[in-house]
């Protein structure tokens, strides 16, 4: 009688979102194992989250916590892919190790190692739960029949309250949002059992963008230089730099120079330490960052204060525009405050949220979303294609006009306007015009 | 008593001496005393500032640097020079080891008492990873280095050449030092002199080094006259073959001479051309029977790349491709 329920989680945020249902009771009763993936680029540089102190308060949910990347080794969990003919006797082989699974619980279902384990473990429903912002954004490819009909909830933090989840919904997904007390519960246990942070005025979240390589290492030092500008400016004296997991140290090195320029303390946090266990300890007076969830955690869930800089060049940068990282860069841009370089806050312009994401949503996966259309078309007219939106993407779906044909060929028309800004046709400007 | 000496030669390798070294301070064991010697040959960029950043995680650190470049070979005689542990093993600035890879080598080597121990490595591009088998079926026993290195007509120990494989009895001490000068190929001629003067080695199925592939920088994708110093090598191999072994570098050189015609498109004219003459310079060295022996080795159309490079016929029939 299968009664395991197989967790899988790659993050220690990804893990406390489970420990936190598992306080909730979300789960059935019977063995629980965890398989920890490590997905860094170098995974055998950094620490898995099962290595991080702050697990210790995690431990005791799971009665066998077993690591993917020894099972799979030397291979990266981001790479392999079973031969499909291979499929029966390899999830044979790993049923033999974790048990038969009941209930398969994963995050990121639509890459590696997730689908990868889907693929692996047929015969059971699939719980999916949420990579922090990104519950908000569409589903990053779409899912064969075979496993999007296995799914039966999105289990996801309440980080934006009153947004929806528009992952898995087009496959008819309900969200369950957990309690906020039972993840802040959770981070102030990892919190207690974590190497402790030090203490300091501002805590800057950095980034790994150029690991993807969405910026080069020189732009993310500079963005990483104008985060700290900024809180120094704002007269923060002692600052906490919190390193993205995988980043190494270089993020740290390189903002020592600067640092010592400001005359700030620049303190570097334990590379294991969650961020959401410095907010829980130290309450610092200001949470600086791009445009990491954990701003959001910040501000939602511990009340501090926040600020985003960068996200402009973010969401500039992109690429392909249904890169799943866009809906949490315009959740960010268009909630938090804004930090400059000489130190100015201001809150970003009023936006209807839902509307702006179901736009940004269906201009990355149209396909998947035909009932946002008329979400984004409203949303355009009224708000133009400026900064969340590529115009490229809106020509090819019809959102907007291609720009005038030279005038050459087409003599009919009225003298061309400068090529680089096409008229508005005529309706769509008339609304704008009103919606003003 | 320090037990193992890692040598990490680095040259201009900001972007990834930390990766090297982050990883071997995941290797770092309360069972035996490590020390890491890091050698800056010559680097122009942040290189000092990487390895300083490590000083509290790595306590048996060194650090020296080359004010100019010197060379892969003359940087890991530099650290081999200041090794003081018992073993000795390599470790380039942008590959990586896996966790706990270290103790598992050392308990290798103090379990089997050889002179050294070779292993298997992983190569990896972006995310794609490959494990790479040292040529040896016979594993965890202690065998003849000599009888590693033939036969002719198999990829053997000498063709696996990667010193960063293995780890090394730090007393064989002169069998060790690298072929002063070379920028290239540095360890071929070290490979073949531990095979043929060693007393005793193995291979161990361990496959902890991540060596990565496809850096724009290797010397191996660049065509200026450093990379001719294989020929150098090579010179070095067969001084030193001797006659039971002379086919078998005799082999290796050819196919190595067809693989470089192959691509000496990114030559330039210059260094063709002194490509072409130290070709028939060193195919004129060789017996006409070993020479001949070793081009039927080939497959035909990689022997009739060298053609033009081979010694003209003599009366009594010499080889033609």
């Amino acid at each position: 009688m299968p009664d395991t329920t197989l967790f899988y989680a790659s993050t220690l945020f990804g893990a406390m979102t489970l420990a936190a249902a598992i306080d909730e009771g979300r789960f059935r009763d019977g063995g629980r194992v965890l398989l920890v993936s490590n997905n860094a680029a170098i995974p055998e540089v950094t620490p898995a989250l099962d290595e991080a102190p702050g697990f210790a308060a995690l431990r005791d949910r799971f009665d066998r916590v077993l690591s993917w990347n020894e099972i799979i080794a030397p291979l990266h969990p981001s790479d392999w892919k079973p031969r499909s003919i291979e499929t029966p006797m390899l999830g044979r082989l790993l049923r033999d190790l974790v048990g038969e699974p009941g209930e398969l619980v994963l995050e990121s279902i639509a890459v590696p190692p997730s689908r990868t384990l889907a693929g692996l473990v047929k015969d059971c429903p699939i719980t999916v739960y949420s990579d922090g912002l990104m519950s908000y954004g569409p589903t990053r490819d779409p899912l064969p029949r075979e496993i999007a009909g296995r799914i039966t909830r999105l289990l996801h933090l309440d980080l934006v309250p009153g947004l929806a989840p528009l992952l898995l919904a087009e496959h008819g997904v309900p969200a369950e949002a957990l309690a906020d007390a039972s993840f802040t519960g959770v981070t102030g246990r990892v919190a207690a059992a974590a190497e402790e942070a030090p203490r300091a005025e501002a805590v800057i979240l950095g980034q790994y963008l150029s690991a993807l390589g969405l910026i080069t290492p020189a732009e993310e030092a500079a963005l990483h230089e104008r985060v700290l500008r900024g809180v120094a400016a704002r007269g923060h004296r002692t600052v906490l730099f919190k390193p993205h997991p995988a980043a190494g140290r270089r993020h740290a090195r390189e903002l020592r120079p600067v640092a010592a320029e400001l005359g700030v303390d620049l303190l570097v946090a334990p590379e294991a330490t969650p961020a959401e266990a410095c907010f829980a300890a130290h309450r610092p007076e200001l949470v600086a960052g791009c445009f990491s969830t954990a701003l959001v955690t910040a501000r939602r869930l511990f009340g501090l204060p926040v600020a985003a800089t960068g996200t402009d060049l973010v969401l500039e940068r992109l690429t392909p525009y249904e890169n799943s990282n866009r809906i949490p860069a315009t959740i960010v841009d268009a909630t938090l405050p804004r930090l400059e370089a000489d130190g100015t806050l201001t809150e970003p312009p009023a936006a209807d949220l839902t509307a702006l994401v179901g736009a940004v949503g269906y201009c990355m996966q149209s396909a998947a979303h035909p009932g946002l259309r008329e979400t984004a078309a409203a949303y355009v007219d009224a708000h133009g294609p400026a900064r969340y939106f590529k115009k490229r993407r809106l020509e090819s779906l019809g959102l907007i006009e291609p720009p005038l044909p030279p005038p050459a060929q087409s003599p009919a028309r009225p003298p061309a306007q400068p090529p680089a800004q096409p008229p508005a046709p005529p309706a769509s400007r008339l609304r704008r015009l009103l919606t003003r | 008593m320090i037990t193992l000496s890692v040598v990490v030669p680095v040259r201009d390798g900001e972007a990834y001496l930390g990766d090297a070294l982050t990883s071997l301070v995941r290797n770092r064991t309360p069972e035996f005393e490590t020390e890491v010697v890091v050698v800056d040959d010559g680097s122009a960029d942040a290189t000092p500032e990487v390895a300083e950043d490590f000083r509290r995680d790595l306590p048996g650190l060194t650090v020296v640097r080359n004010p100019v470049p010197l060379g892969l070979a003359a940087a890991r005689n530099t650290g081999l020079k200041l090794a003081a542990g018992r073993y000795v093993t390599f470790l380039d600035a942008d590959d990586w080891l896996a966790p706990g890879y270290l103790p598992r080598l050392v308990a290798a080597i103090d379990g089997l008492g050889c002179d050294f121990v070779r292993v298997d490595h992983v190569q990896v591009e972006g995310r794609r990873r490959e494990t790479h088998r040292a040529p040896q079926p016979r594993r965890g026993v202690v065998l003849d280095p000599r009888d590693g290195i033939l036969p002719v007509d198999h990829k053997t120990m000498v063709d696996y050449p990667y010193a960063w494989a293995g780890i090394y009895r730090r007393e064989l001490d002169d069998l060790l030092t690298f072929p002063a000068g070379l920028h290239t190929a540095e360890d071929r001629p070290w490979i073949w002199r531990l095979h043929r003067l060693a007393r005793s080695y193995a291979v161990v199925s361990l496959a902890g080094v991540f060596y990565r592939r496809g850096l724009t920088a290797s010397l191996t994708q660049i065509g200026d006259e450093r990379q001719l110093h294989f020929f150098d090598a090579y010179e070095m191999v067969l001084d030193e073959a001797g006659p039971r072994y002379l086919p078998k570098a005799a082999r290796n050189l050819c196919a190595l001479l067809a693989h470089h015609v192959e691509l000496a498109g990114r030559f330039t004219p210059a260094v063709r051309a002194r490509f072409d003459e130290r070709a028939r310079a060193v195919l004129a060295r060789l017996p006409h029977e070993t020479l001949t022996e070793a081009l039927g080795g080939l497959e035909p159309e990689r022997a009739a790349l060298l053609g033009s490079y081979l010694p003209d016929p003599d009366p009594t029939g010499g080889p033609r491709a």
